[in-house]
């Protein structure tokens, strides 16, 4: 059974397309805020960011595997992921 | 009349109960309603926290547990997807769009329309919202109505009238305050719930391998298959609900906006988007959709308990009936759904009621007072509701309501969504082609509706014609596009401004504006630290000019100069600024107190035998 339409290349799409509106996205926020300047007061916002697309991004890939590889296991990674998520969220977001 | 899953008194008792506490609530809470800021955007000072499960609770209607849990059931766990692709969007989102409602105190889509282009393009705006928002109340309302017919057995329609009075009526007396505390309590309630079901259904399997091993591999793949079938396909829902879906919640719906602005502060919105986004949504999807996915497994091992033929829309009920073993914990899940339904309607009445108000009333009437406005504004949000359940009739003629959902949101939302963006990332869109965005777009649109075939097939990505609902959700592709290409085309071919004084602070190049038009002079910049104080040296004057004189060594240590806009908070955080208001630094007071006008004394209702912090805002 040939499962790439349903795993595969919907997910580049998504991301694909998905780095594109969210590159886009950063770099006009950096480009509007002045720059260096937004770096300077903003740097863990785009820390955050930048760690939020990771992380879906991840959570999809993950899922992914676990289905092809009949790996429930990879749930774990899972669950890990986001309390690591919770984790940095609570820490640094203030 | 069929009752397919039998009741008796207790679960009568539990649902009566829930009802009750949720028309109390409103109740209690139409106390702190002063004005229509304290009915729309409750004071505008509540913690992230707090705005971060509510607007859970807002995004996870009763709609999804019908929507998502039926898409599991068919499809499996790429029901999921439509919650965790929100992401893309929130560079824009926190570092544009929030900024902008928040410092520029814009109360409405259609408000920030007037604003950034004209009146035309707020009427134009304040139509479209409408349509979305009743739209969005009508697909809630025949939500629940399906989920709980299996268990009332009453026609569709008696449910959704009932359901919409008293939500109605809760929503027109207790106004945000009471929509964000009983969202808090629905959310927790709702998320619970959803994974309650969850561990039952496990359980009921026979633990979790039994759960995995009886899904197919197509089940368990998180997203759906990349064009087919034309009933849920990946390419379709991307668009439909990744791109314009995601803009259309975030940036165009009124009730998630009005969430933004009862955050105390910008940091405390964009908190609450994070901690919505990446930490409660992925909770909510699973809470929505499992009992799909556990039905599913069920289907697949025992098709005498729940068979193929089973209507998806109110599989919930069928499971939640099969899985939770006693009657108080069926009516506790039937309750969880009916505060999901509770939880996005009142929001979007709210919505609806903030638009009618703000956009219709109040620039056709001549400076109505603001006793008159609250007045309207109740009854405009029992107009609203009654004009949903219209809509709600009109819907349950479209199939499942997960299409139903789709396609209204790829035809209602991309002019809007269009308009929205290139406003606040273009500087120089113009004012014409945002009224040509709304006009020519819509004529597309139609034309794409008439003529799927001519227009929407090139953007098809191979999924398959459906003459009855041809091309659903990617439909939303095409719609962009030919809105988007419209407001470029006819903005290129309109001279520019000179300058673009007029737009401070309303473009994202222009937001450097904005802290200073909320605060209305030049922003201190040597913030100092948060002071507590107790509230017995707290003195309340008869003023009634939202002051607050500070003695001078409480001046220094916030580094405060008169005419700062200040914070000022019970110190109790698990209150999430219920009591709390805005306030202005008045002249240091001379007799070593902190003086407070009975203005903000009564704003805040402030229990003075608690501590209070003050602290600069902007």
């Amino acid at each position: 059974m040939d499962l790439f339409s349903h795993s595969w290349l919907p997910l580049m799409y998504q991301y694909g397309f998905g780095l594109l509106i969210f590159g886009g996205g950063l770099f006009t926020v950096f480009r509007a805020y002045g720059g260096n300047q937004f770096w300077k007061e903003h740097k863990i916002w785009m820390q955050v960011l930048v760690w939020g697309f990771i992380y879906i991004f991840s959570i999809h890939l993950f899922m992914t595997l676990s289905a092809l590889n009949d790996a429930p296991k990879m749930y774990l990674l899972i669950l890990a992921l986001y309390v690591l998520n919770v984790g940095i969220l609570v820490r640094n977001v203030k | 009349m069929n009752t397919l899953i039998p009741t008796t008194g207790l679960f009568w008792g539990i649902l009566t109960c829930y009802v009750f506490f949720v028309l109390g609530a409103g109740l209690f809470f139409a106390r702190n309603n002063k004005s229509t800021e304290d009915f729309f955007f409750g004071g505008r000072r509540f913690s992230w926290w707090l705005i971060a499960m509510s607007m859970l609770a807002t995004g996870v209607g009763s709609h999804s547990f019908a929507k998502y849990a039926s898409k599991g059931f068919e499809y499996g766990f790429s029901s999921t997807m439509t919650y965790m692709n929100d992401w893309f969007f929130m560079p824009l989102l926190l570092f544009g769009w929030i900024p902008i409602i928040y410092y520029m105190k814009v109360n409405s889509i259609p408000e920030y329309f007037q604003r950034r282009f004209n009146s035309t393009v707020r009427n134009l705006s304040t139509f479209t919202m409408l349509l979305y928002l009743v739209g969005y109340i009508g697909i809630g309302l025949l939500a629940l109505g399906s989920l709980l017919q299996p268990i009332l057995g009453w026609e569709i329609n008696t449910i959704i009238i009932v359901v919409a009075v008293i939500s109605g009526i809760y929503v027109s007396l207790g106004g945000q305050t009471a929509i964000i505390f009983t969202d808090f309590l629905q959310g927790i309630i709702l998320l619970f719930a959803g994974l309650l079901i969850f561990g039952l259904g496990i359980a009921y399997l026979g633990g979790f391998d039994s759960f995995w091993n009886n899904l197919s591999i197509a089940n368990k793949l998180p997203l759906a298959d990349f064009n087919s079938p034309p009933d849920f396909n990946f390419a379709g829902i991307f668009w439909q609900d990744g791109v314009v879906g995601s803009v259309g919640f975030a940036f165009m719906n009124q009730a998630v906006i009005m969430r933004f602005l009862a955050a105390r502060s910008v940091v405390h919105a964009r908190r609450a988007t994070i901690m919505n986004v990446l930490v409660f949504l992925p909770i909510g999807t699973i809470a929505v959709s499992n009992s799909g996915w556990v039905a599913r497994a069920i289907a697949n091992t025992s098709p005498d308990v729940i068979a193929e033929t089973t209507n998806p829309n109110g599989i919930f009920t069928v499971v939640a009936g099969i899985v939770s073993g006693s009657e108080a914990i069926f009516a506790f899940l039937v309750a969880a759904v009916v505060a999901a339904l509770m939880s996005s309607l009142d929001s979007q009445i709210n919505a609806s009621a903030a638009v009618a108000v703000n956009d219709i009333y109040t620039p056709l009437s001549k400076n109505p007072s603001e006793k008159t406005r609250l007045r309207v504004s109740m009854f405009t949000s029992l107009l609203v509701t009654f004009i949903g359940i219209q809509a709600a009739f009109l819907f349950s003629k479209y199939g499942t309501i997960y299409e139903a959902h789709g396609a209204f949101h790829s035809v209602v939302t991309p002019p809007m969504v269009t308009v929205i963006f290139l406003g606040i990332f273009w500087k120089r869109f113009s004012s014409r082609a945002a009224v040509l965005t709304f006009i020519l777009g819509g004529i597309f649109i139609l034309l794409g509706i008439e003529y799927p075939k001519t227009f929407v097939q090139p953007f098809s990505h191979g999924i398959e014609f459906v003459e009855e609902k041809p091309w659903s959700y990617i439909r939303a592709l095409y719609n962009v596009f030919a809105c988007v290409s419209i407001g470029i085309i006819v903005t290129l071919f309109t001279k520019p401004p000179k300058n673009y004084d007029k737009i401070k602070g309303l473009t994202i190049w222009t937001i450097k504006d904005g802290p200073q038009y909320f605060k209305g002079s030049d922003v201190n910049k040597n913030a100092g630290i948060t002071i507590q104080f107790s509230g017995a040296e707290v003195e309340v004057t008869q003023k009634d000019n939202n002051e607050v004189s500070l003695p001078k060594n409480y001046m220094d240590k916030i580094k405060g100069n008169k005419g700062d806009l200040i914070y000022i908070s019970d110190h109790r955080w698990y209150l999430g600024g219920l009591k709390s208001t805005h306030a202005r630094l008045g002249s240091v007071s001379d007799n070593n107190k902190v003086i407070i006008s009975k203005d903000v004394s009564d704003h805040a209702q402030f229990n003075l035998s608690e501590d209070l912090i003050v602290e600069l805002e902007v």
